[in-house]
C-alpha cells in the first residue's frame, strides 16, 4: 500500500499502527513531517492508547514534534494576550483565526498537535492601517516582499503583507476579509463579525460553525494544496465536535455567504477520505449543490489526490497533473479573467526567470 | 552521477544524496571511520544538489535540502561540503527536542567530560582540535546533547569546523589529519572540516559525565588567565548558548540549573593551548571525583 | 501594600552559592537573572523586604508576573 493511503487508514484507525514494521515508519514519518502532521498523529496514537507500544524510531520523531507543538500551543496564548493588549487603545479587539484560534480554545481537538507558521487575525478594514502602524511601533515589522507582491497584496487581496516580530520571529497575517474581494465572492464580512465567541481566557474567535466555514473556504478556495491534507484533518476534527444546532448554523451561514458548493466539497471529501461522521440530512442538503456528473468526476480526480497526504518526492505524474489543475482552478476562483491573466503572466515570467537563472537570485533575502 | 551515502552518527542516522563530486569525495574521506550499524532507519534524508538553470554554467551553486525543506539560500558550489555540515547541524537544532542541546564543544578523558560553550571567534574549534589530537576524546565540536534531568552527555561525533587562520595552524600540527577541501569566502570566512582521530569515532556510543563547564576565550596577549564564574553568570551563559532551551521548557531549565550547581564553571582567557590543557588535566579533572 | 505575583507558569531558581536568582517563562522562552539570593527573593515575594528596582529591570520582571509600581526606583532625570 502506498504510504499516502496508509496514513489515511491510520487516521481512521490509529490502532493499526501496531501492525506496522519498523521499516515502514521511515516513509510515514517523512510524509507526516512534510505535512506538519507528526504532532497530530502523536495525539491520535495517544488517544487510541497505542503510542507507548510504537517502535522507538516512530516514538522518537513523534515525540520531538509533540514537544514543539506543545510549546507553540502555550506560546500562542502569550502572543494573543500581547496583541489584544496592544490593539485595545485603538478600540480594536482582534479575532483570532485558523490554527491560532483552534489552539486558544482549551481542549478543542483541532488545536492539539496543530502547528502553524503564522498567526492570523481579522480586524475591521477601516482600522487596518492604524493596526499596522501601531504594531510596527511595538516590533512587528513588514517582511521583505517584492514590489509586485506588495502591490498585489494591497490592491487585490483581503490581507496586508505579513509582519514579523523582530525578536520572537512570530509572523502575523492581518486580514480584513476571509477571501480576496477581487474574486467577487468575498462574503459580507459583517455576517462573520456577528458570529463571535470568547475563549475561556477572553480572546475573540469565530463561533464553531463560522470557524469551520472559514476553514473549508480556506481549503477549497485556494490554488495551493501542499497543506491540503492537514486542512482536511482540521475539518474532520472540527466537524466531529458539531451538535445538530452547529450543523444548522453552518448550513445557514454557508447559504447566506454563498459557500454551499465549498461546503458540499468539504462534506464529500472528509467523509470519503477520513470517514467523518456527517448527518445524513446534511449530506442530502449539500448534494443539491453538486455540479454535473462530468465536472464532479474532474473535481474528484483533483481533490482525492491533493487532499491525500502529499510528498513532492513521492508523488506520481497524476498527482502533479491534479496539482496543476488545482492551481489553475484556484487562480480562476480568486480573480476575474483579465486580472488573472496579468497575474499568471507575472508568475509565469518569474517561473521562466527562475528556471533560466536558478531560483533565489531574485528573492529578497531575510535580514540576519 | 548521483550517489547516496548513509551515515550512522549516533544517536542519529542521516542519508546524503548528492550529485556534487566534491561533496561526495569529502564525505567518503572524513566519515571513513564513522561507526557501522546493522540496519539503519534514516532519521534525516538530506540532499546536496547543483543549482539548476543557466547560472550553473558561469557561477555554479549548491543547494541544501532536508527532505523537501530548503532552510538556506544556495551557496557557491565550492562551499557545498561545508553547507552539508551546517545543514546537518540545522536538522538537529530544528527537530531534536529530547536532549538539552547547547552550542558547545564536548571533550572527555575517559568518561569525564568538559563542556566548552562559546560564540564564534572564541577559538573554541582550535582548542577542540588541539585537545582531540592530544589524548582527549571528542564527543562533539558544535553540539552538546545533554540527557534531560542528568549530567550525562551523549556523543555526536562529527568533523571539527576550523576557520581562517586556525586552518594553517591545524595543518601544521596534525600533518596526517584528514582535512576536507577548503570552502573559501563563506559567512564565517574560509572553512575547513577536520575528521577527529579514530579513538573519538570509536567512542561514539559512549556517554560521559559532565564535570566542568569552561568558556574559552582566545586573547592574543594573554598566556593564561582563569576566572571562576558564579552560578548565576554560568547559568546565563549556558542558557544563551542553548539551542532549544526556549522550546523544551521545564526540562531544560531544571537540567541546566542542576548541572550548574554540581560542577565548577570557568572562563579561560588564553593564547597558549598547552597551558590550557595542563590546567584542564591537572586542576579541573583532578578535582572531579 | 501590593505584592509581586508570579505567573503560574513562571519557573525560578535561586543558586546555592547565593549569587542570584534566574526566572524562566517556559511559554515564551524568556529568561532573566537578578542578584537576589533565596532569602532576598522570599522576602521580596512576601513583602518583608522593600526593594526598589530601576525601571528597566522592573519592566523585564513584568514578563514573569505582576510587579507593583511602588517597586520602581525613580531615577533623577538627567537632561543632557
Amino acid at each position: 500500500m502506498r504510504a499516502s493511503q496508509l496514513l489515511l487508514q491510520l487516521f481512521r484507525q490509529p490502532e493499526l499502527a501496531l501492525t506496522l514494521s519498523a521499516d515502514s515508519w521511515v516513509q510515514l514519518i517523512r510524509l507526516l513531517r512534510q505535512q506538519q502532521q507528526l504532532a497530530r498523529y502523536a495525539y491520535l496514537f495517544r488517544q487510541a492508547g497505542v503510542f507507548t507500544q510504537l517502535p522507538q524510531y516512530a516514538r522518537h520523531h513523534l515525540r520531538n514534534a509533540e514537544i514543539i507543538a506543545d510549546k507553540q500551543y502555550r506560546q500562542v496564548s502569550a502572543e494573543a494576550a500581547e496583541l489584544t493588549q496592544l490593539l485595545a487603545p485603538l478600540q480594536v479587539k482582534p479575532v483570532f483565526l485558523k490554527g491560532a484560534a483552534y489552539a486558544l480554545q482549551q481542549g478543542l481537538p483541532a488545536g492539539i498537535g496543530r502547528t502553524f507558521s503564522d498567526l492570523d487575525i481579522l480586524v475591521p478594514k477601516e482600522k487596518i492601517t492604524a493596526v499596522e502602524q501601531r504594531l510596527s511601533v511595538f516590533g512587528f515589522l513588514p517582511e521583505p516582499v517584492s514590489a509586485y507582491d506588495q502591490h498585489y497584496y494591497r490592491k487585490w487581496t483581503h490581507e496586508i503583507p505579513p509582519l514579523r516580530h523582530h525578536s520572537r520571529g512570530t509572523i502575523l497575517d492581518i486580514h480584513h476579509n476571509l477571501i480576496p474581494p477581487i474574486s467577487g465572492r468575498a462574503p459580507d464580512i459583517r455576517r462573520f463579525w456577528q458570529q463571535l465567541n470568547l475563549t475561556a481566557d477572553g480572546y475573540q474567535v469565530l463561533s464553531l460553525p463560522a470557524m469551520t466555514l472559514h476553514s473549508l473556504i480556506h481549503l477549497f478556495f485556494n490554488e495551493d494544496f501542499k497543506k491540503g491534507f492537514r486542512d482536511l484533518t482540521d475539518l474532520h476534527l472540527l466537524f466531529a465536535g458539531f451538535s445538530e444546532q452547529d450543523w444548522e448554523q453552518l448550513l445557514q451561514l454557508a447559504e447566506q455567504t454563498g459557500f454551499m458548493f465549498e461546503l458540499m466539497l468539504a462534506c464529500r471529501y472528509t467523509s470519503y477520505l477520513l470517514a467523518t461522521p456527517i448527518p445524513a440530512w446534511v449530506m442530502q442538503q449539500t448534494e443539491q449543490y453538486q455540479p454535473s456528473k462530468l465536472r464532479l468526476r474532474l473535481l474528484d480526480f483533483i481533490f482525492l489526490r491533493l487532499l491525500s497526504p502529499q510528498h513532492t518526492l513521492l508523488n506520481t505524474y497524476l498527482d502533479q497533473l491534479a496539482a496543476l489543475l488545482a492551481l489553475i482552478r484556484g487562480h480562476w476562483l480568486k480573480m476575474p479573467p483579465q486580472i488573472l491573466f496579468g497575474h499568471l503572466s507575472v508568475k509565469a515570467f518569474c517561473a521562466v526567470r527562475d528556471a533560466l537563472f536558478g531560483k533565489h537570485q531574485f528573492s529578497p533575502k531575510r535580514p540576519g | 552521477m548521483t550517489i547516496t551515502k548513509q551515515l550512522y552518527l549516533p544517536p542519529f542516522t542521516f542519508s546524503v544524496t548528492t550529485d556534487i563530486p566534491l561533496v561526495a569525495a569529502n564525505l567518503q574521506r572524513l566519515y571513513a571511520h564513522a561507526p557501522q550499524a546493522e540496519s539503519l532507519l534514516v532519521d534525516y534524508p538530506l540532499r546536496l544538489e547543483r543549482g539548476a538553470g543557466l547560472r550553473r554554467l558561469f557561477k555554479p551553486q549548491a543547494r541544501f535540502f532536508a527532505d523537501t525543506q530548503e532552510p538556506f539560500q544556495p551557496l557557491q558550489l565550492q562551499q557545498g561540503y561545508a553547507m552539508l555540515e551546517w545543514g546537518m547541524n540545522w536538522c538537529i537544532a530544528a527537530h531534536e527536542m529530547q536532549y538539552v542541546i547547547i552550542h558547545s564543544a564536548v571533550l572527555a578523558k575517559g568518561d569525564k567530560a568538559i563542556l566548552f560553550p562559546a560564540p564564534p571567534g572564541s577559538g573554541k574549534s582550535t582548542l577542540t582540535a588541539y585537545l582531540a589530537f592530544n589524548g582527549w576524546r571528542l564527543l562533539s565540536d558544535e553540539m552538546a546533547l545533554i540527557l534531560p534531568f542528568s549530567n550525562k552527555v551523549q556523543p555526536f561525533v562529527r568533523p571539527i569546523c576550523l576557520k581562517n587562520r586556525s586552518i594553517a595552524l591545524a595543518k601544521s600540527w596534525f600533518p596526517t589529519g584528514v582535512f576536507s577541501s577548503i570552502a573559501t569566502d563563506t559567512h564565517k570566512g574560509d572553512v575547513v572540516h577536520l575528521s577527529p582521530p579514530a579513538a573519538s569515532w570509536q567512542g561514539a556510543l559512549q556517554q560521559a559525565e559532565i564535570v566542568a563547564v569552561v568558556f574559552p576565550s582566545y586573547q592574543a596577549d594573554t598566556n593564561l588567565d582563569i576566572y571562576s564564574l558564579d552560578q548565576t553568570q554560568a547559568f546565563m551563559q549556558l542558557a544563551r548558548n542553548a539551542f532549544n532551551f526556549g522550546v523544551i521548557g521545564q526540562e531544560g531549565f531544571a537540567t541546566l540549573t542542576a548541572i550548574i550547581e554540581q560542577v565548577p564553571a570557568f572562563e579561560v582567557q588564553y593564547n597558549d593551548l598547552t597551558a590550557v590543557a595542563a590546567f584542564l588535566e591537572q586542576e579541573v579533572l583532578a578535582d572531579a571525583r | 501594600m501590593a505584592l509581586p505575583v508570579l505567573k503560574a507558569q513562571t519557573l525560578f531558581h535561586s543558586f546555592a552559592d547565593g549569587s542570584g536568582t534566574v526566572f524562566f517563562d517556559p511559554d515564551t522562552g524568556e529568561t532573566l537573572a537578578l542578584e537576589w539570593n533565596a532569602t532576598t527573593l522570599q522576602a521580596v515575594l512576601s513583602g518583608l523586604c522593600e526593594v526598589k528596582l530601576d525601571p528597566q529591570t522592573l519592566n523585564q520582571l513584568r514578563a514573569f508576573g505582576s510587579w507593583p509600581d511602588s517597586m520602581r526606583l525613580d531615577e533623577q532625570h538627567d537632561d543632557n
